[in-house]
């Protein structure tokens, strides 16, 4: 059994983006903390820390959830994808595309998140789509644009 | 001439995504420019009102990690209070000393090695307080307040500023209209939330007194000069730099302002750089907000449905301090206080009423809401009192198209517009009549309502209307104030490669993309052959007062600066080639990036001519600099000072949009679904369409925001009910209409360059009134406040209910 | 906004999370997928001093179907039970309930037994529980208890788990086949909680006798709560006059809490109208199952 005390720093072996890491780690350290400033991976960003704005949206173990609501300790062992690594996926481009293409970027604070939300939820319908983009908040484009790049990738699929 | 493709009209999609969306944006939390830097928190009070009777800060300063603690007393002996836009002896300081006046304000700060062991140490510090009643109402008291119940002493009734206003014959005509009505509106206190929070790095040099502050800070850059007083420092001490990358602001990051101050001093206490990044929590509580407002409205009017007078009397609650540049919220839109009407005799009383709450500042829209939600909705309602169409009372009332340029009665000056057309478009797009017959139609407990709203929509802000918070006398002892000016800079370097850098400093808006487009298309270049830099440096860009990202004024001036700033560049470049080709300048221009003689390629590229000058400058003719940087400050002359009879053409320019919206109401729920939205703008020439369409988009959203979903509560005490996402709702795509319609009608003006005009702002000015409208359309009950939620709709039944059964 | 430290413990065993909470008692928290846990920790509304991660606990993973229950255990994310139950009419009511649920991202990793554990008032989850009956199973370093659904909750934000107690799994009652449902919920936007919610099943037999009716309110007390007085519809056919009648009663019993955005009586009134749609929903549902499956 792991037992880390709070004033202690506890080993913390994790893969992220497929590259392994070990660090030293206080055991109530945020999981966006630890991405962005243990690794700096500072393409999650944090925007409420309450699991609300859906901007610190990561994979983990391949599926999105907030990296805000999640201690790195806890994520001990487990395969962590951040936009680091998504954009590498062979996905990616198309979905890069198709958000510049219907301008669904303004600020682009809370696009990473919504990359990670769009780019491992499979067939998923246009009301799919809607239930997906409802757990991001968006404050610059009044998500049409986003919504039709997910329709456009939706139907790309469909079509094949 | 060759004729050129331009990009200047073209949809071209954005180069800022590329970063973005890989995620290599560079936000303020994401850079650390210097090393050593350590973290702040802050500790906020819990109490709208009271005095700070002690501090103790032992523990906390006895914490591993922690390097300094420092209460209000500590930071603003460092100090001179902020200058304010009154002449009401307001004493602003970024953090509270002796008394604290809203919940969320600063009290202490903790430096320590990372956040979390400075919230950490907030936990050990013990403030003991004296609590004060809270005044929370807008209104002025009618009797003296209590002393105990005032923010600031010797400031009566915490009024920090008020002013009356009459031009033409209002109180006459008033009295000798055939119809007068009356009505009192509330637009409530709702506020931008940037996703990206506010985010400050402070590093203050003791060798040189300067201090260096990074910061998601947008403009106005009047404020350095603000910031620099109170640091007590020479303007050229303090150094202002913005990220490339700012995660939206909608006008609430201007008002980072006092905690880049803070950071600063704490950083000189503290002897090192210091980073705070705010949290939720505290951007709902200690950022800013808009002016919550009540406007008491009076019209007058013949029985056809002319409007004859206007009056307004508008009281904003502008919080616990009059915070620069407030009371702007009720000036930005003083010329156009008529709107889209023909109205000639206005009268405007105007009161900034300070109270428990925070601060407020720029938010989007920016007095444009408050204005128009009670002006729009006034005429529906004057237009069911007399029994006509809510169309035709626009039309009746419109300022007619050969009237342009048409000066409004408290003097902006409309440059073009075609309303009656614009309207047109807007009522055949959204089949305004076919829907306009089946508006009667209920479903179960669905009743249908349609409404509509008509905005001018000003951009480019004079520097000069908020003096009109000062008399005339007043403003003769100050230095006049005017102009919307902006600059830029475009550069070649010794191999051709061009870049321009802007004063704009953008927060999503695709700055850098438009910027290219013009300065491609000004030198022939391909578009991928500028580089843009927005990054903003107070040392070392191009710069003015009112440069930064505010008021719609890229488009209006950021535009104006950056096409002028290239033409210095291309005619430099062709002065040079007709020096070298012995020929008169007259015959030259360029062509994808060549010197042409009429229909003849010279022998000059625009790369060669630019090293010809880094690399061989002894051979340049007379007159001729070494070197290709050349800055334009751009402005428009129309934008004057406030005259001596209190007028302004508050403005550079006007645009115009109608808005209408369909929408179904749940009687029983109280629950509103917009069916359709319509949008028809008239912005002149679009620089890029698919920018402008999310500019509408966005505007809609935060309409919608304001109009059904989004205020910051206070209770009686001073309390914020709302301090959190999971109680301040912000849209998400299911409150989005799935029916959005917009078109363009376009009328170029002739003050900007490229005859464009701001388009950012109109749908959030516009969509509350025309949503207000089609709800008080489905009801048949006038809506005289937002935002609409669905136990304000209940409410709204209920005592209208109760008044049918009065009257019956 | 950044939590204050704990001692974190990371058992592998249940033995050892028993013994843990054994130890630690009201000091500790069980921390699985942390969706409720962690705002109040990053807000420093909740300062556990100990966090017993349940995350290896292998034995609370699994979601087992049996004749008369589906035992879904501590860790099954409500995303995972989301998909199962889409599989199979039978689960319907509790595919309809997740449905209000948060976010898929924070279905994704948000459990069941931790939203239940968490008890908030207006969450769907505590209210399709009670609604749909079944039991908790507890369990101590010295043996497990069961405590039926209508027993479980106490107030806001607590029930009869005791500080030294884990909840190992939500036993779900399986309704009958027959049974009709109908679920509906009032919130300001997709995925917030309630302003008042209703779940209801109901059965009627072969005459379309109303013989068992559930009907369970969230968002208008401390606790989800059993709409009470349903037995005397029973063997009754549908009647608008009755059912309105026994509805009324249910609303005007309610004494919901009030605050900054609905005051009581509009908590009350749109109680009433949740309930109601749900009811008639329910109703429908089960009406249209015997006309589709008159043997059954």
């Amino acid at each position: 059994m792991l037992k880390v005390k709070h004033d202690e720093l506890a080993t913390l072996n994790m893969a992220v983006n497929g590259h392994y890491y070990r660090r030293a780690v206080e055991s109530r350290l945020l999981l966006v903390d630890f991405l962005r400033d243990e690794l700096g991976l500072t393409g999650t960003h944090v925007g409420c820390e309450q699991g609300i704005c859906g901007a610190c949206t990561v994979l983990i173990e391949g599926v999105p959830a907030r990296s805000c609501l999640h201690f790195a300790l806890s994520m001990k062992g487990k395969e962590i994808t951040t936009i680091e690594g998504l954009s590498e996926w062979p996905q990616f481009p198309a979905i890069a595309e198709a958000l510049s293409r219907r301008h669904g970027v303004q600020c682009g604070f809370c696009t990473p998140g919504i990359v990670a939300s769009m780019i491992t939820e499979e067939g998923v319908s246009e009301e799919e789509i809607d239930v997906l983009l409802a757990g991001h908040l968006c404050r610059c484009t009044g998500y049409v644009g986003i919504r039709q790049a997910w329709q456009d990738i939706l139907a790309k699929k469909e079509g094949k | 001439m060759t004729s050129e493709k331009t990009w200047i009209g073209r949809p071209v999609t954005r180069i800022e995504d590329g970063r973005l969306i890989r995620g290599e944006g560079r936000f303020m939390a994401d850079i650390n420019p210097v090393p050593g830097i350590r973290h702040a928190a802050i500790l906020r009070s819990p109490y709208a009102h009271a005095a700070i009777r002690s501090i103790n800060i032992q523990e906390a300063l006895l914490r591993n990690g922690v390097l300094g603690v420092f209460t209000g007393e500590m930071i603003n002996r460092e100090l001179n209070p902020f200058p304010v836009g009154v002449s009401a002896p307001v004493n602003y300081y970024p953090i509270a000393h002796s008394k604290v006046r809203y919940v969320g304000e600063p009290v202490a700060v903790v430096v320590a090695e990372n956040r979390y062991v400075a919230e950490d140490a907030l936990r050990d510090i013990v403030v003991h307080y004296d609590t004060l009643p809270s005044s929370m109402d807008i209104e002025p008291a009618k009797g003296q307040l209590d002393p105990s119940a005032l923010l600031h002493e010797d400031i009566l009734n915490n009024v920090a500023s008020s002013r009356r206003f009459e031009y033409g014959r209002c109180e006459k005509e008033l009295k000798q209209a055939e119809v007068v009505l009356t009505n009192r509106f509330r637009y409530p206190r709702n506020t931008a939330v940037p996703i990206e929070t506010y985010g400050v790095i402070a590093n203050y040099e003791s060798h040189s007194d300067y201090y260096t502050i990074w910061s998601n800070f947008h403009g106005p850059f009047t404020l350095h000069s603000v910031m620099a007083h109170a640091l007590k420092i020479d303007t050229h001490k303090l150094r202002l730099c913005s990220p490339s990358d700012i995660g939206g602001s909608f006008g609430v990051k201007s008002a980072v302002y006092p905690y880049a101050v803070l950071m600063g001093v704490v950083s000189k206490l503290v002897r090192c750089p210091v980073k705070w990044v705010e949290d939720r929590l505290e951007h709902m509580q200690g950022s800013s907000s808009a002016t919550q407002r009540i406007t008491d409205v009076t019209m007058g009017l013949s029985c056809g449905g002319k409007i004859t007078a206007l009056k307004l009397v508008q009281y904003d609650d502008v919080g616990a301090y009059i915070r620069a540049p407030e009371p702007a919220t009720l000036y930005r839109t003083h010329g156009n206080l008529t709107g889209a009407y023909d109205i000639r005799n206005v009268l405007v009383e105007n009161y900034a009423v300070m109270t428990n709450r925070v601060p407020t500042g720029l938010i989007r829209g920016f007095g444009g809401p408050q204005l128009y939600f009670p002006l729009e909705r006034m005429i529906d309602i004057a237009a069911r009192h007399l029994g006509i169409d809510p169309v035709d009372m626009r039309r009746r009332n419109f300022i007619r198209i050969d009237a342009f340029p048409y000066t409004t009665a408290s003097g902006a000056v409309y440059d073009s517009g075609n309303y009656q057309a614009v309207l047109e478009q807007a009522l055949e797009k959204s089949e305004y009549n076919h829907f306009r017959h089946q508006r009667s139609e209920t479903s179960g407990s669905l009743r249908y309502g349609l409404g509509v709203a008509a905005v001018v929509e000003p951009s480019g802000s004079n520097m000069g209307y908020v003096s009109l918070a000062f008399t005339p006398t007043e403003r003769m002892a100050q230095w006049p104030k005017s102009g919307a000016a902006a600059a830029a800079t475009v550069a070649i370097d010794p191999l051709g490669g061009i870049s321009v850098r802007l004063d704009s400093v953008p927060e999503g808006q695709g700055h850098e993309t438009v910027a290219r487009q013009i300065v491609a298309d000004a030198l022939t270049v391909p578009m991928d052959a500028v580089r843009v830099i927005v990054e903003m440096d107070t040392a070392t860009s191009a710069w003015t007062v009112s440069s930064g990202s505010y008021s719609s004024r890229f488009a209006s001036a950021g535009s104006g600066a950056i096409l002028g700033a290239a033409q210095k560049v291309r005619d430099k470049l062709l002065v040079l080639a007709a020096a070298k080709l012995g020929i008169d300048v007259s015959t030259l221009h360029l062509h994808q990036g060549w010197v042409w003689q009429d229909k003849q390629k010279t022998v000059w590229s625009l790369r060669r001519l630019a090293g010809s000058i880094h690399w061989n400058p002894a051979d340049m003719p007379k007159g001729i600099e070494a070197g290709i940087h050349e800055t334009c400050y751009f402005t428009l002359p129309q934008v004057s000072a406030p005259s001596v009879d209190d007028r302004i053409n508050s403005s550079a320019v006007y645009g115009f949009l109608i808005d209408i919206v369909k929408l179904a109401v749940d009687i029983e729920t109280g629950q509103i679904r917009i069916l359709d939205y319509t949008t028809v703008h008239d912005a002149g020439t679009l620089l890029n369409p698919l920018l402008a369409q999310g500019q509408i988009y966005g505007g809609i959203a935060f309409g919608i925001g304001s109009a059904l979903y989004e205020e910051l509560v206070y209770d009686n005490n001073g309390q914020l009910l709302t301090g959190s996402l999971m109680d301040y709702f912000v849209p998400t795509i299911s409150e989005m209409p799935k029916h959005l319609k917009l078109s363009h009608h376009s009328t170029p003006t002739e003050l900007t360059p490229l005859g464009a005009k701001g388009l950012g702002e109109g749908n959030v000015m516009a969509a509350p009134a025309a949503i207000a409208n089609a709800l008080s359309d489905a009801l048949g009950i006038e809506v005289l406040h937002l935002p609409l939620t669905p136990q304000t709709v209940f409410e709204l039944m209920h005592s209208h209910q109760r008044k049918e059964a009065t009257r019956t | 906004m950044k939590p204050a430290g704990f001692d974190y413990f990371r058992p592998e065993t249940l033995d050892e999370v028993l013994s843990l909470l054994d130890e630690f008692g009201a000091d500790a928290k069980i921390l699985a997928g942390g969706q409720s846990l962690v705002p109040l920790m990053n807000m420093r509304l909740a300062q556990p001093q100990v966090i017993i991660d349940i995350n290896d606990i292998a034995e609370a993973e699994d979601i087992k179907e049996g004749y008369q229950e589906l035992e879904v255990g501590a860790l099954v994310r409500q995303r995972a039970l989301s998909r199962y139950t889409g599989k199979d009419s039978t689960w319907e009511l509790l595919r309809l309930g997740l449905g209000h649920v948060g976010h898929p991202q924070t279905q994704n990793r948000g459990t069941v037994g931790g939203s239940i554990a968490h008890a908030d008032p207006s969450a769907e989850l505590p209210l399709l529980f009670l609604t749909m009956g079944g039991e908790a199973e507890i369990w101590n370093l010295h043996g497990s208890r069961k405590v039926p659904a209508e027993q479980f909750f106490q107030f806001v934000f607590s029930t009869v788990v005791q500080p030294h107690e884990f909840l190992k799994a939500i036993h779900w009652k399986r309704p009958a086949v027959q049974a009709g449902f109908g679920f509906y919920e009032f919130s300001r936007r997709r995925g917030d909680f309630a302003i008042a919610s209703a779940a209801a099943i109901v059965e009627i037999d072969r005459q379309k006798c109303l013989t068992r009716i559930r009907l369970g309110l969230g968002g208008v007390a401390s606790t989800p709560l059993l709409a009470e007085g349903v037995d005397k519809l029973y063997g009754t056919t549908w009647s608008t006059r009755e059912i309105e009648g026994w509805l009324t009663t249910v609303r005007s019993d309610l004494d919901p809490p009030e605050d900054s955005m609905v005051k009581a009586d509009f908590r009350r009134h749109l109680a009433g109208l949740a309930a109601a749609k749900a009811f008639s929903s329910a109703y429908q549902s089960a009406f249209k199952k015997w006309e589709e499956y008159p043997d059954a």
